[in-house]
């Protein structure tokens, strides 16, 4: 069992590619049949795909029945991993049709038959949950709907320019949204900053290395609606490290940790 | 010729990946323990594999001294590190020959000695045709359709042909939404790819992909191939070897030394044990094995990103593994992560949030906190309580609440709690 196997090599793989080729390995049939044992994949196919592809890739001598397993630790439990909704609205993308949708909002109001144009569905794998992004037409604003409050979804056929024609609307749009931090490790836990790198690995940053003073300055790239979720990291490592740049972030650490800190100077045991 | 190993290249991406932009040449050489010049090898074969597999890798990235490891979240699908899972060399000409064979046998089937016919410039010889074919076949890419001899072979494409246009998009996005959220899944990106070039060949789709991982460790499956080369190893009950290099070292890696003129000290140390579970922490992305050290010693842990030139060596008898799995096993049950410390009950109180119906502090401890139950509820607060090996794991997951969680018990963790919340408080006081 070797990841790194010949017929992987990219020059093969090209070279194949050209040819219409595509041979699928033993071990990649292996993992599939490992992952359509997954409750989940009765919820993606349907029946009789199932019954094909569990067929097609059932391997007789295949030791999977031993499969020796990972053991996953700290991991976040998914009520459910998957959505009908994504099924259909990964075709409304790829079809770059609109939509008119009715949802509620995390805050309780519903939003009857908006339109709007559906750009990506996301996967947290903080929450373990699906997201539509999508630009509501009448609002003109890039909204991102958990899956598990949308209560209909229709398609609206419409011309593939037109779709497209409100692409540099959504970049744009992600693009003021983008912030930035800067966050330095505290040279006394410098032993540990490889824990601390991977667990700002699942983020888009850069890090800087101060010789001299032996700084490391870790700079954050993300958009607003994850802040929380950056807040929750950085408290994570506690005074592992510091927020030194964005303003937001620092203010926010200080009211947590004064009202962190109420909870234990006011005796309520 | 000497089995590829590709120690140097994951540990490499490792760095790159973890410290982005963080070391100049000289530092990430000295940090791997090779040359300038073996790192600048390593680094143009790798970006060569990118700019080959990756088109959105554009002129400007390709001219930069290192492979381009940040990527744009919306721009870029992919788990941008698998391509060094394509690096595995191949000569020129068994390039050529494992295509032509492929190519043929996609067209119709053969026997071995009408496939030689049809090589016209270069004629291999049989016996390496027949090695090829030998080596097609294990993988499962190539099959016999015929009982007797000569034995006639045909390619293998059942899986992908037999599928409908939808069952196809199906098929991708179930292989790409478990890759990205399960494990192993480096297998499953090989696929991905596959699946990925067919559509684009069979639909004229070039661009498939809807999905976006969010908060995802991509840099997780660097460690896969240790990892399952480990948990192969304990399904076969045998002992391995490998150089270890702890976390707090600098170094991430040594070279052979095979040039004298390069002497340097190895600081990784040699490790013998018998492997017993091979865990994934999601709380950092990264890898763990627990072992027994050969010669009754305590339980021991590695990273296995600080594992280096892993090997297999004997088998251990199954009682002796049986056991020593199982008395492993319950050592880590009660583990939020891998600490076997002595068990503590943890009593936390925390609190629902306010102006917003959603509960969203409740359903993040009920997803989050593992064995942990919920055993008072009211509408303002919930006390939740574990019992754990020590306080030291669960602690950066209750601190990552902030102010909506107050520790009850134990006492002394109450009270590291209040220090702690004081200390970070003068981090920021000056605001």
């Amino acid at each position: 069992m070797n990841l790194f196997d010949k017929i992987h090599n990219y020059q093969l793989v090209t070279r194949l590619d050209e040819a219409g080729v595509y041979p699928v390995t033993s071990h990649e049939k292996a993992w599939l049949a490992l992952m359509l044992a997954n409750p989940s994949a009765a919820e993606i196919f349907e029946p009789a795909t199932l019954d094909k592809l569990r067929r097609l890739t059932h391997i007789p001598e295949s030791e999977s029945t031993e499969q020796e397993r990972f053991v996953e630790k700290a991991q976040t439990q998914a009520k459910q991993l998957w959505s009908p909704l994504v099924r259909t609205l990964r075709r409304i993308i790829l079809g770059k049709n609109h939509i008119k949708i009715t949802a509620a909002t995390n805050k309780g109001p519903v939003f009857r038959n908006q339109r709007g144009v559906p750009y990506k569905l996301e996967y947290s794998l903080a929450k373990k949950a699906w997201y539509l992004i999508w630009l509501n037409m009448s609002s003109n604003r890039l909204i991102t709907t958990p899956l598990h409050l949308i209560r209909s979804v229709d398609e609206l056929y419409i011309e593939d320019v037109w779709y497209d024609s409100f692409l540099p609307t959504i970049s744009e749009q992600i693009q003021q949204r983008k912030q930035m931090a800067k966050i330095v490790v505290i040279p006394r836990y410098n032993a540990e900053l490889q824990r601390i790198l991977y667990a700002f690995s699942c983020f888009d940053k850069e890090v800087a290395f101060d010789p001299e003073s032996q700084v490391y300055t870790i700079t954050l790239h993300f958009l607003s609606d994850e802040q929380e979720f950056i807040l929750s990291r950085i408290r994570f490592l506690g005074l592992r490290v510091k927020v030194v740049e964005n303003d937001q972030l620092k203010q926010r650490m200080a009211e947590s940790a004064t009202n962190a800190l109420a909870r234990y100077t006011e005796t309520s045991l | 010729m000497a089995r590829e190993s590709f120690d140097k290249e994951l540990q490499l991406l490792r760095l790159l990946f973890l410290t982005a932009g963080a070391y100049n040449r000289q530092q990430l050489a000295e940090r791997l323990g090779i040359s300038v010049h073996t790192l600048d090898k390593t680094i143009k074969k790798l970006k060569d594999i990118q700019s080959t597999f990756y088109q959105h890798v554009g002129d400007e990235e390709k001219k930069e001294y290192y492979a381009q490891l940040r990527y744009n979240y919306f721009e870029v699908t992919d788990n941008f590190l698998m391509f060094l899972y394509h690096a595995k060399s191949l000569k020129d000409s068994e390039v050529e020959r494992l295509s032509h064979i492929l190519e043929k046998l996609k067209q119709q089937p053969l026997s071995i000695k009408e496939l030689l016919e049809t090589f016209v410039d270069t004629e291999p010889d049989e016996k390496t045709i027949r090695q090829d074919m030998k080596y097609l076949e294990e993988i499962g890419a190539i099959k016999n359709v015929s009982e007797v001899r000569p034995y006639v072979y045909q390619l293998d494409g059942e899986l992908l042909d037999s599928l409908t246009d939808d069952e196809l998009l199906d098929l991708y996005d179930f292989i790409d939404f478990m890759a990205n959220t399960q494990l192993p899944a480096v297998p499953g990106y090989l696929l991905q790819e596959k699946v990925k070039r067919y559509l684009k060949y069979r639909l004229k789709l070039t661009d498939a992909s809807a999905f976006l991982y969010k908060y995802h460790f991509v840099s997780r499956i660097l460690d896969e191939y240790q990892a399952l080369l480990l948990t192969e190893a304990i399904r076969q009950r045998k002992i391995v070897e490998f150089h270890y290099y702890t976390p707090k070292r600098r170094k991430f890696y040594d070279s052979q030394n095979t040039n004298p003129a390069f002497q340097r000290d190895t600081s990784g140390r040699h490790q013998k044990v018998i492997p017993l579970r091979v865990i994934f922490d999601h709380q950092y992305g990264r890898w763990y094995l627990l072992a027994q050290g050969c010669g009754n010693g305590p339980l021991r842990k590695y990273r296995v990103e600080g594992m280096t030139k892993l090997v297999t060596g004997k088998s251990v008898t199954p009682e002796i593994f049986t056991s020593l799995q199982a008395s492993a096993d319950e050592r880590i049950s009660h583990s939020w992560l891998i600490d076997t410390g002595k068990l503590v009950t943890v009593r936390l109180r925390f609190f629902q949030p306010r102006d917003t119906p959603h509960s969203f502090i409740q359903e993040r401890v009920e997803a989050q906190g593992q064995w942990g139950i919920v055993t008072e509820e009211s509408r303002e607060s919930f006390v939740y309580e574990i019992n754990v090996n020590s306080t030291m794991e669960i602690t950066p997951w209750i601190r990552s609440f902030g102010s909506s969680v107050e520790v009850l018990e134990p006492l002394f963790l109450r009270k590291q709690f209040q220090k702690e919340w004081e200390e970070l408080l003068a981090y920021y006081e000056s605001v």
